[in-house]
């Protein structure tokens, strides 16, 4: 071997080790909507499918637009409580933090600040009767009382046999009268199913 | 091969199943410490031997070490923490390195990345839900539980096509070993403490079919299960369902003892002159408690008894039946494999007409036998910290705030601990669960 193409190949050879042993982490940034599924867990493409089905099923509910029609003003929403049943610790608040933005964005509905973060509200209207000038102070007791309330649920199915498990979730929303206890609009995401394989040997 | 050959060759084996050796010294400080009640303390110390005593194949057992003792001294989110990493670790265990895979085919399985029992894999949710539930989460609680039943569930398919195959080839070594495969077979498919905190969560939630169906659950477990649930169903169980409209029920469970360890049980099996075959195995070897009972004695002046629901030992050692069979027939294969080269060599040394050939196989023969017996030993790699039983009572009370002491006593009835709780607020609807601990 002549002596060039031995350094050659010494020299590509060391930078193959040494980009292994870089010291700091390699960071690739990527589109939001790119597919990362690492564990087979829920993740970021699980909430954006889960999401965008239920919102646009919940946008085109005749029953939601048959409200503005009865009363001549958009619907009142509140975020309710969104469980998870599930065997994962999902934060479930991504999800209806989405809808609660997607629906008002779409101009079909208003929302209410929810039960945690009204107090908040509550304690600054409060301050503004003593501190704030008459003017501008705002008045107690003139909320907005939801005409609905979104609920929810996020389940896990898990099967597993070996190296295969399945993991199938199953999310559902609804929107409930608040004063009819009717339920106005039922919507559900079946579609996520995952099929993990996990590998059984490395080196 | 040469004599100088040899000299190389046998340091190196010699340090490879040195190095494999887990250190356990450090246990004896902490050990000390639980004993008298200082978890704080046993946690801080296992912080500190954590980069000196644990290796970095040993991190499931770290965490479940440092998962439990947290948990013990009340550092809730560190114990979630730990008892996580402990749970990821064990699932990504189940890739096996290929390279600790064949050394540990060639020296012992102390050479493999702990991956965790099972019943470490099943309580470390269980401890996990209490923890949630100890930080206000009880929605996290729940999710822990569902984990524990999925577990349960997958636990009889784990290990059957791995038995399978090793059960051929121990076959092929025709073993004198006796196996009862009836032995393998894990009799424990729900857990009634899991059942139970199930049981509770839910009716704090409101959902009373659900904690029904979970109640029922307790029940089923201790029937279909005699072996691991060898003691009558707690009798304070129906009560827990049937709390009048405003008024309030005080729960309470106790953890005590401490849970198993694995001894090794060595036998060694002659199969020619000056050749035998030493098959070292893990056994699990239950630690005694002097907790016979446990009582909570409120300062208004009643009184319950807190009654087993789940012997954490046995199950340990009913859920290790299935790893057991798989190691024994592992075993047996790579203690053959390492006696038969040092019985080929001796016959090599018979043979050979050129004495000092004879000599070196002769040499090699003996170095292969006293490798095979120096570095044939027993996994004994378990977590050390998880309690070995729990028992649970509970009170039906008026709303209000009680203190009350929880007494642990020894078989002749001698107070061995007391545990104080002091201005508990117990409130109806709620899920009033306190929790005592007695790990001597």
């Amino acid at each position: 071997m002549k002596k060039s193409v031995f350094f050659a190949f010494a020299l590509i050879s060391l930078s193959f080790i040494l980009s292994g042993c870089a010291s700091t982490p390699q960071v690739t940034r990527v589109s939001s909507d790119t597919q990362t599924d690492l564990s087979g867990y829920w993740n970021d493409s699980d909430v954006r499918i889960v999401s965008d089905s239920i919102i646009a099923d919940c946008l085109n509910s005749p029953r939601v637009a048959q409200f503005e029609k009865d009363t001549g003003a958009l619907p009142v929403i509140i975020v309710g409580t969104f469980k998870n049943d599930s065997d994962e610790h999902i934060d479930t608040s991504i999800i209806t933090k989405k809808m609660e933005a997607a629906i008002i964005n779409s101009g079909k509905a208003d929302f209410v600040a929810s039960k945690s973060e009204r107090s908040e509200i509550r304690d600054e209207r409060q301050e503004q009767q003593s501190w704030a000038s008459e003017e501008t102070a705002k008045a107690i007791a003139n909320e907005a009382g939801a005409d609905f309330m979104l609920i929810g649920s996020v389940k896990t199915m898990v099967d597993k046999s070996g190296k295969y498990a399945t993991r199938n979730y199953y999310v559902y929303a609804e929107l409930i009268n608040v004063e009819s206890n009717k339920k106005v609009w039922m919507g559900s995401n079946e579609e996520i199913k995952k099929v993990i394989k996990t590998p059984s040997a490395k080196l | 091969m040469t004599t100088k050959d040899i000299k190389i060759v046998l340091p190196l084996l010699l340090s490879v199943f040195l190095v494999s050796c887990a250190s356990v010294a450090h246990y004896g400080v902490i050990d000390g410490e639980v004993a008298g009640g200082n978890y704080a303390g046993a946690y801080a110390s296992v912080q500190a031997a954590k980069d000196s005593k644990y290796r970095e194949i040993d991190a499931v057992l770290y965490n479940l070490d440092a998962g439990m003792l947290a948990h013990y001294a009340r550092a809730y989110p560190d114990s979630i923490k730990n008892l996580t990493g402990a749970e990821r670790g064990i699932e990504s265990a189940y890739t096996k390195s290929i390279s600790q895979g064949v050394s540990s085919y060639l020296v012992n399985d102390n050479t493999k990345e702990y991956a965790g029992d099972d019943y470490e894999d099943i309580y470390l949710n269980v401890f996990n839900a209490l923890n949630y539930y100890h930080t206000g989460s009880l929605e996290d609680s729940m999710v822990e539980i569902r984990r524990v039943g999925n577990k349960i569930r997958f636990i009889s398919t784990k290990y059957g096509t791995a038995i399978t195959n090793a059960q051929k080839a121990s076959l092929e070594k025709s073993s004198d070993i006796p196996y009862d495969p009836k032995a393998a077979t894990v009799k424990f498919s729900d857990s009634a403490l899991a059942r139970y905190l199930s049981m509770l969560f839910y009716r704090a939630d409101g959902k009373r079919d659900d904690a029904r169906i979970d109640r029922n659950g307790v029940r089923l477990a201790f029937a279909n299960q005699p072996s691991v649930y060898a003691f009558p169903l707690p009798s304070s169980l129906d009560a827990e369902l049937d709390v009048p409209k405003g008024k309030a029920r005080l729960n309470v469970i106790a953890f005590y003892g401490l849970s198993p360890i694995k001894t090794e049980n060595a036998t060694r099996i002659p199969i020619d002159a000056g050749n035998w075959v030493k098959i070292a195995l893990p056994e699990i070897t239950q630690r005694p408690t002097a907790v016979a009972r446990a009582e909570v004695l409120l300062d208004s002046g009643e009184k319950f008894d807190l009654e087993l629901i789940e012997d954490l030992g046995a199950i340990a050692a009913e859920t290790f039946k299935q790893k057991a069979a798989f190691i024994y027939f592992k075993t047996i294969v790579r203690s053959f494999a390492k006696t038969t080269s040092s019985v080929l060599l001796e016959k090599g040394a018979d043979k050979a007409e050129d004495s000092g050939a004879g000599l070196l196989l002769g040499v090699l023969s003996l170095g292969a036998q006293i490798y095979a017996e120096a570095s044939e030993q027993a996994d004994l790699r378990i977590s050390r910290y998880f309690p070995s039983k729990a028992s649970v009572g509970g009170i039906t009370l008026d709303p209000g705030t009680y203190s009350f002491t929880v007494k642990y006593y020894n078989g002749s009835n001698g107070l061995i601990y007391e545990e104080r709780f002091q201005d508990v607020v117990v409130t109806a609807g709620g899920l009033n669960l306190m929790e005592g601990i007695c790990i001597k």
